[in-house]
């Protein structure tokens, strides 16, 4: 260290009360632009890189934010439902791959999404163990989710019911862990994904239990009914609450599956021109919506940099009131300082010694706020969750 | 052969931008080794001499030879290093940097250089400090020093460089007589074992037996 550097220091040190302010003033004023910059980035790559690896996205109509933040990032929301129809058109019409998502349930507070076995190979999703959730009831879960609910493969889980004191809903269901994903730095890591048939299940849709003759020969009074090859049970049959092997086969549902909800359904179309035909066809019917999921980030990127604009003139104020402070503190400390200043002139200090002192002097503050508030923002881009998951 | 004088004054005229004070000590000078008592009341020029000495005022007139450099002739830059390297500089109030303890003042001059002191500087000032009876209170701040302690710091900072020339403007003004005595024969010893110059400005008289000669500027022209 240079004899200038060890005086600047040792004054620094010295005078703790001021530096300490200026370290403060100058960290504060760095920290919130920096750390803005930081989540909002993060945000924007994250946002982006989901978006441009989504060529459309088709729900109900309404909004586009809530769709593609569902589709996408798995954000709830109270939306309507598109039917297994549409799904089932859009494969027949045969331009785009269709993948197909359920997401109105949870199991321990992360999303469920029933979805089908195409959604793993286009997000490129593979096992880190176990396998995907080929069977009604395997629930196969990513990274992070499987790391926070403590479970691996083998282990059951109970699905959340959708309202605990509403009798009329359906109950949880147990599920068994088949799979654990590999980590891939997406959403995907902080949910549970099972075939879609068991979100069916778990909305009431699909229901099991045992044939009714079988129930019939076991307790006659479950048979209240029979007309036209037809058997009306009684509401006291127990329907089955977990998928065991040998139970998956007796889950069945009545009505027309044509109808069976879907929250959203992924194209990903063969070319360009597949992507317009689809997305001008469906943006036809008044019910549905396809959007381009980057362009709908775009939009919502821009209501961000909008609020990281306004952040940005605080942080400006902020910074022209640090500064103001910085420089009344120099002034007052130089004025504190005339008598030691006058001792190094005295003692023969080179022409400019004493400005390059106080110039060290205030960039070894600057320094200090800078590293402070770096790690701060180095910290928060750790320690604050995904804005993604804020939304 | 002839031995240069360490300081000399010839024909200085010296006058404050007020134009109030007149210098009265056009002549002067300081053999090598001779150590010299500057006296005279309040006002007259004691101080603004062994300023014009150390080349922190420059005169109107005439010139300073301070260890030969005319330094009215050199640059600014000359004459802080002359004071920086090659005198040694004693002030009323002491002048020691509050943020630094006593070994790290005397080390004072070497930072100003631009240099890191060596293990080899420290050693070397914690040994003058032990002479001088610092010792044991190297590593305090001034606030922790008594006055005489914080007055023999600055003579160890102003010896240590090995100066050729010491200049002293009322080292022991603001100490009791029993420490001022303490000081003053300190300075006497150290500059005579080294046989180094000293210029002093003094107004106690009883301190005078010290030095070789005395200067009075209530006299006018100095011997």
């Amino acid at each position: 260290m240079s004899g200038l550097a060890r005086l600047a220091w040792r004054q620094t040190r010295h005078a703790r009360g001021r530096s300490v302010l200026l370290v403060s003033a100058i960290a504060v004023a760095l920290f919130v632009p920096l750390a803005s910059q930081v989540l909002t980035l993060r945000f924007d790559r994250a946002l982006r890189a989901r978006a441009a690896s989504t060529p459309l996205v088709v729900g109900a109509a309404g909004s586009r934010f809530d769709l593609t933040l569902e589709a996408l990032f798995f954000r709830r929301a109270e939306r309507p439902s598109v039917t297994r129809e549409l799904a089932e058109d859009l494969r027949t019409d045969g331009r785009a791959l269709v993948v197909p998502l359920h997401l109105d349930h949870t199991v321990r507070q992360r999303p469920l999404v029933g979805t089908s076995p195409e959604y793993f190979e286009r997000r490129g999703l593979t096992c880190a163990e176990g396998s995907l959730p080929l069977f009604v009831g395997d629930l196969t879960l990513g990274a992070r989710a499987a790391e926070a609910l403590g479970v691996g493969v083998g282990d059951r889980v109970f699905s959340d019911p959708p309202k605990l004191y509403d009798l009329s809903q359906p109950a949880a269901m147990e599920l068994l862990v088949v799979g654990v994903l590999r980590p891939s730095g997406t959403p995907d890591d902080g949910v549970a994904f099972a075939d879609l048939r068991t979100a069916w299940a778990l909305d009431g849709h699909l229901h099991g239990h045992a044939a009714a003759e079988e129930l019939a020969a076991g307790d006659p009074d479950l048979v209240i009914g029979e007309a036209e090859g037809r058997v009306a049970l009684s509401g006291a049959l127990i329907e089955e609450r977990r998928f065991e092997p040998d139970q998956r086969e007796r889950f069945h549902y009545h009505g027309d599956e044509a109808r069976l909800p879907l929250s959203a359904i992924l194209l990903f179309p063969a070319d360009e021109e597949a992507r317009t035909i689809l997305k001008a066809r469906i943006n036809g019917r008044r019910t549905e919506q396809a959007l381009r999921p980057e362009q709908v980030v775009d939009d919502l990127l821009a209501v961000v940099f909008r609020v990281k604009a306004l952040l940005d003139r605080i942080a400006v104020l902020l910074g022209i009131s640090t500064a103001a402070l910085v420089a009344l503190v120099a002034a007052l400390s130089l004025r504190v300082r005339a008598r030691e200043l006058r001792t190094l002139d005295l003692l023969g200090a080179p022409r400019g010694f004493v400005a390059r002192l106080v110039l060290l002097e205030l960039g070894l503050v600057l320094a200090l706020g800078a590293a402070l508030a770096g790690a701060g923002a180095a910290l928060v881009g750790a320690l604050v969750p995904d804005l993604v998951t804020l939304l | 052969m002839t031995v240069r004088a360490p300081l000399r004054f010839e024909g200085v005229r010296f006058a404050y931008p007020d134009g109030e004070f007149q210098l009265r000590a056009p002549e002067l000078c300081v053999e090598p080794g001779e150590q010299v008592a500057l006296v005279g009341p309040s006002g007259c020029g004691k101080s603004t001499v062994v300023h014009l000495a150390a080349g922190i005022l420059v005169p109107q007139a005439g010139r300073v030879l301070t260890l030969g450099e005319d330094l009215a002739a050199g640059t600014d830059e000359a004459r802080r290093r002359l004071r920086l390297t090659r005198l040694g500089l004693v002030f009323q109030e002491f002048e020691l940097l509050d943020y630094l303890d006593a070994l790290e003042n005397a080390l004072v001059p070497r930072l100003l250089a631009g240099h890191a002191p060596t293990a080899a500087d420290r050693e070397h000032a914690l040994e003058r400090l032990g002479v001088l009876g610092l010792g044991a209170v190297a590593t305090h701040l001034p606030a922790a020093l008594s006055r005489g302690e914080r007055q023999r710091v600055a003579l160890c900072r102003a010896l240590l460089g090995e100066p050729e020339l010491v200049l002293a403007d009322e080292p022991t003004a603001s100490l009791d007589p029993e420490r001022a005595a303490q000081v003053l024969e300190l300075l006497s010893a150290q500059c005579r074992a080294r046989e180094t110059a000293l210029l002093l400005v003094t107004h106690d008289r009883s301190a005078l037996e010290h030095f070789d000669r005395v200067v009075d500027l209530t006299e006018g022209a100095p011997s």
